[in-house]
């Protein structure tokens, strides 16, 4: 066997492992140093693709790195079970977890997120078959936005506005169907417990519920959401909604809606 | 042992590469690092060096900022003072090879760090700025430093904070015989405020940033309802001439109804989407008003503005305010 032929057989060879692996595990498109982590730690091994089906819309640079716009539409996934939004290579790496009893209803999730670095931002949903779709990009970032005080923690009057709550809701319609968006704003700090003598103190859990107490979705959220967030769902249907919050002390609060 | 000689040779061959690479000197780009400053007359006795397009990046140095000349019996009084070290050397020698008269005074209009840097070739007692902006830049003035090393890179060689050494207060100066009236507005950036300069003589008003020309204003420290304000004072002024802050001089107020234009649509704009439930990633992802589409950084300072104001709209509007 010549030398050009041992070298066809190695590519032959290569190329043969690469697309067995890649049936498995498709290649990171964000080409990230921590995605097999990411995939271990966050979506818990479970099988993935990267999907067109869940849409991450994002700035391409973090302006402002403690508060970052991240809105996530879900397209085409008929069941959805689970959303979690994650940035790899952040020091807290999870930003919010969405879950359901049954089927995940929101179809649109809006938050502000703090990027202490460079990092993939991402959004994957899970559906009834244990599949995640993954989606995201990256963001360019001076950094910092983890590692800054909140405002909150050096502001004497942090407590005027300290819990409140308050929401807002609009009536849309895809072509005939109608679906409710909801806005609601919660003063709280989220400190990271990063700045030396400001411990970790953060929402923990925003439950949507409806009038009669039937869950809707819960949220998951950790000190990597910005302070004071705004959080936007997507709901079907025009059912009013009530939102009540907690975070990692214990405090609860209720959304006041203004409509 | 051979094997650790062999070793050792080529550790040594690969320590001489590394040191003939690193010997090699990095050989600039034609023009690269050099700020090509020429002032341009546009009224009796008043100048400006025009900014480039662009935000800041390596390429432009910072350079996209407008800066005023006023030429008095002994000297030039120079409005704002660029971004780098490097800039003010510039500055300094443009005035130089220009005038062949020494820098008398600079003013500087506000606190943003494309504005004052440069000052710090002048001596220090020649630099005046607001007690407001003076205390910011005392206090921020290194943050400031290190965000434009960061882009801006070896622009800003040699580059520290700036601290002006004479004070700017609102009233009429007289600089060798040039009278020169300082105005107190704001809105531009922040409880520091905004001061313009009124040359007399020519009746040209140096508006600094509350003014910009073809180019999207900026608004990280904007308060828009001051800022309008101060557009008004300067239409009730109504100047011969009004230079910009960034971009290129046109006749009368027609850049500072550019400005109001852009302030108004970007206000109404953020509302309209806040009060429509717009997330703040969907607000970013929108296309920018076609009216200004041709101006430079429309889109980028779009983005830029939605992060400084839209989640202050839109704790307001779930607050159940409906308007500014």
């Amino acid at each position: 066997m010549g030398p050009s032929r041992r070298l066809l057989l190695g590519i032959v060879l290569i190329s043969g492992s690469v697309s067995l692996a890649s049936a498995a595990n498709p290649p990171d498109p964000l080409q990230s140093p921590t995605w097999e982590a990411m995939h271990q730690r966050v979506l818990s091994g479970a099988s993935y693709q990267f999907s067109d089906a869940v849409r991450v819309i994002m700035p391409e640079r973090a302006e402002d790195a403690t508060r970052v716009p991240v809105h996530v539409e879900l397209r085409g996934l008929d069941n959805p079970r689970e959303l979690v939004i994650f940035a790899d290579l952040n020091p807290i790496t999870e930003v919010i977890r969405l879950r359901a009893d049954s089927t995940l209803p929101a179809r649109g999730v809006g938050i502000q997120m703090k990027v202490q670095q460079a990092t993939p931002i991402r959004a994957a949903v899970r559906d009834a078959q244990g599949q995640w779709h993954v989606a995201g990009h990256w963001i360019s970032a001076a950094g910092g936005g983890c590692g800054a005080p909140s405002r909150a923690s050096v502001n004497p009057d942090w407590n005027r506005d300290f819990g409140l709550a308050t929401g807002r809701r609009w009536v849309r319609h895809t072509g005939t169907v109608p679906h409710t968006r909801i806005n609601v704003l919660i003063h709280h700090p989220m400190d990271t417990g990063f700045v030396a003598g400001i411990p970790r103190f953060h929402l923990e859990r925003v439950a949507v519920r409806t009038p009669s107490g039937a869950s809707v979705l819960e949220a998951m959220l950790s000190a990597a959401v910005s302070e004071n967030p705004i959080l936007s769902f997507d709901l079907p249907g025009t059912d009013t909604v009530a939102v009540e919050a907690r975070d990692n002390n214990g405090n609860p609060f209720v959304v006041e809606w203004v409509n | 042992m051979p094997a650790l000689r062999g070793t050792l040779v080529w550790r040594l061959i690969g320590l001489l590469a590394l040191l003939v690479a690193g010997w090699v000197p990095e050989v600039p780009a034609e023009g690269s690092r050099t700020y090509r400053l020429e002032p341009v007359a546009v009224g009796d006795g008043v100048w400006m060096i025009e900014g480039g397009p662009g935000h800041f990046d390596r390429d432009n140095g910072g350079a996209i900022v407008n800066i005023g000349l006023i030429e008095t019996d002994q000297g030039v009084v120079l409005v704002d003072a660029g971004p780098s070290r490097a800039y003010g050397e510039a500055l300094q020698a443009a005035v130089r090879r220009t005038f062949g008269r020494p820098v008398q005074r600079v003013l500087l209009t506000h606190r943003h760090p494309d504005h004052v840097l440069g000052a710090q070739v002048f001596p220090s007692e020649r630099v005046c700025a607001a007690a407001g902006t003076r205390a910011v830049l005392a206090e921020e003035g290194q943050a400031m430093v290190d965000d434009l090393f960061r882009l801006l890179g070896d622009w800003m060689r040699g580059t520290r904070a700036v601290q002006p050494g004479c004070s700017l207060e609102a009233g009429t100066i007289d600089v060798d015989g040039r009278q020169l009236r300082i105005l107190a507005a704001g809105g531009h950036s922040g409880a520091e405020g905004d001061w313009m300069v009124l040359d007399v003589a020519s009746d040209t008003l140096f508006a600094g940033d509350l003014v910009f020309s073809r180019r999207a204003p900026t608004t990280p420290h904007a308060d828009l309802r001051r800022w309008r304000q101060a557009l008004t004072v300067i239409e009730a002024l109504a100047p011969a001439r009004v230079i910009p802050g960034h971009g290129p001089l046109q006749p009368g107020l027609k850049a500072v109804d550019d400005t109001r234009r852009w302030l108004d649509a970007l206000e109404a704009g953020l509302w309209q989407n806040a009060a429509a439930g717009l997330s703040m990633g969907e607000a970013l992802a929108l296309p920018v008003d076609p009216a200004f589409a041709a101006w430079d950084q429309a889109g980028a300072e779009y983005v830029r503005s939605v992060n400084h104001l839209y989640p202050g709209i839109m704790a307001r509007v779930l607050k159940g305010e409906s308007g500014p």
